[in-house]
């Protein structure tokens, strides 16, 4: 499936659906960025042949020029292979905080990997991209990434959601009242199992931190479609997904 | 160095080599370290944490990744090493089979270090069955479709040995489990507890890593600059109830052979270590760590 979410930011990749009727998505952005595509993460194997297509028709002729992971579990980079031979040329961009030789595939070379260190911003095809720690991340060599030209910040696990089958192709805004906090809720409870140990206030404050530092106008969560509608909104109804779930959980 | 080190065997170099030693007559401890390598590698870690706690060594870079393997009755292996690591595990499980099959392949968790040569190891031993920890869904993505799923309390029976398996006090990944082994006492506590060596002290047992010049309160300082890394979460945590959450699970298992992914494997003075790390985890959560907003 391929969804324009604003201007050259696309929105591509597929979900499992569980036992209980709930989607879990693992999305791939693409910004085209006038003929050097970036990718943020790669996709899951089990859609490569969907991905594999959507990319096609996306970039046509142009390969990508780099893809960006937001961290290296399979999710996120089990189908960084096929688009890998598909472009050779692309660079993988990963987080510093990683050890290559344990956290990436084996055939991955030296040559094709950089490292995108937090606090520091890069141009990668003439668009500059900056990164920052995950903050709330299920892996410690997590980064966020933003698109200033966009305002996309790239969250890693963070901001997924589960969703019923309805809403499989829908944004925030094609929704009847933004992302649900139950949906927010679902996916987090799920995701980060310690989040009983911590205190939720603690937690918000530092998610509040990161929108207070720059002008978020999408959310690109991995395992959620993209939100550009009511960014604020969402960031409301996440901290309370995370009061919900930190306070109902504690013994 | 290795000297008297008198059972190490290792297989590769550089970024794939793989040592095996042995716990007891029955469980085998398969270590991946990069020895040389690591002041390259891994030198900015080593500086980061030295940064945050400057009693830590910045020329301690050498990362510990374990895989253990138990030959009872039933087979049984503890995680998979990464797929850099791939020719090398294969070699170092041959070895120590010595031509038996590979009955169990138990996942800690979903990431690249513990379970990446998941597919390499099931291609040489077809028959094995891999066991990751179930109350999940959508286990597809993490390539798990096909595996056993475990619960809390479960006990999986290999023969003298009985590997129970237990809720995890601190995880990153969600699909994380730990075990306890009741005959041996051995736990373990995955990414918990993680420390460092140098470029000459691979492969020790902590006992060993004492004679060079190594103690329990230089891991408790390691773990607890290491802790706030590996589990960031921590930051955000009561260091009481975490201390107090320790202490209780210390009461409640008996250790004796402390096995994490990560660290040397603890086999005498256990005490000693254990409150060190009790220690650890309540320095951890106060400890100052800068996050990049
Ligand atoms: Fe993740
Ligand atoms: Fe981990
Ligand atoms: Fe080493």
């Amino acid at each position: 499936m391929i969804r324009r979410v604003v201007d050259d930011l696309y929105q591509i990749g597929e979900s499992i659906e569980g036992t209980d009727g709930w989607h879990e998505p693992v999305r791939v952005y693409v910004l085209l960025n006038d003929g050097c595509p970036l990718l943020f993460d790669a996709g899951s194997h089990v859609h490569r042949g969907q991905i594999m297509a959507n990319l096609r028709e996306l970039l046509g002729d142009t390969p990508p020029g780099y893809v960006f992971l937001t961290h290296t579990e399979l999710p996120h980079t089990g189908n960084l292979k096929a688009i890998l031979d598909a472009w050779p040329s692309a660079k993988i961009v990963v987080s510093s905080a990683i050890l290559p030789y344990c956290e990436l595939p084996w055939w991955v070379t030296e040559d094709q990997v950089m490292y995108g260190h937090a606090g520091t911003h890069e141009t990668y095809g003439g668009r500059p991209i900056s990164f920052l720690d995950g903050i709330l991340k299920d892996q410690p060599g997590t980064h966020w990434m933003f698109d200033e030209k966009t305002g996309t910040l790239f969250t890693a696990d963070a901001f997924g959601y589960f969703y019923p089958t309805s809403a499989e192709t829908l944004f925030d805004d094609e929704l009847d009242a933004g992302v649900p906090t139950d949906w927010l809720r679902r996916y987090h409870e799920t995701a980060f199992r310690f989040l009983p140990l911590v205190s939720a206030k603690k937690v918000n404050a530092d998610i509040d931190k990161v929108f207070a530092k720059r002008n978020v106008k999408v959310i690109g969560p991995t395992h959620g479609n993209a939100i550009r509608h009511d960014v604020n909104g969402c960031v409301t109804r996440l901290n309370q997904a995370i009061l919900e779930i930190c306070e109902e959980t504690k013994a | 160095m290795k000297d008297n080190l008198m059972d190490l065997k290792v297989y590769g170099d550089g970024l794939s080599r793989v040592g095996v030693r042995q716990i007891t007559d029955k469980i085998f401890w398969l270590c991946h370290c990069i020895g040389e390598c690591a002041a390259d590698y891994n030198g900015g870690f080593a500086a980061d944490f030295a940064r945050v706690n400057p009693i830590l060594d910045p020329d301690a870079s050498d990362i510990i990744y374990n895989s253990f393997l138990f030959l009872d009755e039933k087979t049984f292996l503890v995680d998979t090493l990464s797929p850099g690591q791939h020719k090398t595990m294969l070699e170092a499980l041959d070895f120590i089979l010595d031509g038996r099959k590979l009955d169990y392949m138990w996942l800690s968790h979903a990431e690249l270090p513990h379970a990446g040569n998941t597919a390499a190891i099931r291609r040489a031993y077809p028959e094995l069955q891999l066991m990751t920890i179930g109350d999940n869904d959508h286990y597809e993505v993490q390539g798990l479709e096909d595996a056993i799923l475990l619960d809390y309390g479960d006990k999986v029976e290999l023969g003298e040995h009985t590997i129970e398996i237990i809720k995890p006090l601190f995880v990153d990944h969600a699909l994380t489990q730990w075990f306890y082994e009741h005959k041996t006492g051995f736990l373990c506590p995955v990414d918990w507890a993680l420390n460092v060596h140098r470029a000459d002290q691979c492969f020790r047992f902590m006992d060993e890593m004492e004679q060079v010049g190594y103690s329990a309160e230089r891991f408790m300082h390691e773990v607890s600059t290491t802790s706030r890394f590996v589990f960031p979460w921590l930051r955000w945590a009561d260091a009481e109830q975490i201390g107090a959450m320790v202490d209780q699970f210390f009461e409640e298992y008996d250790i004796r052979i402390f096995a994490p992914s990560h660290t040397n494997v603890i086999r005498t003075d256990l005490p000693k270590y254990m409150s060190a790390l009790s220690q650890a985890m309540r320095m951890a959560v106060k400890s100052e760590y800068e996050i990049v907003f």
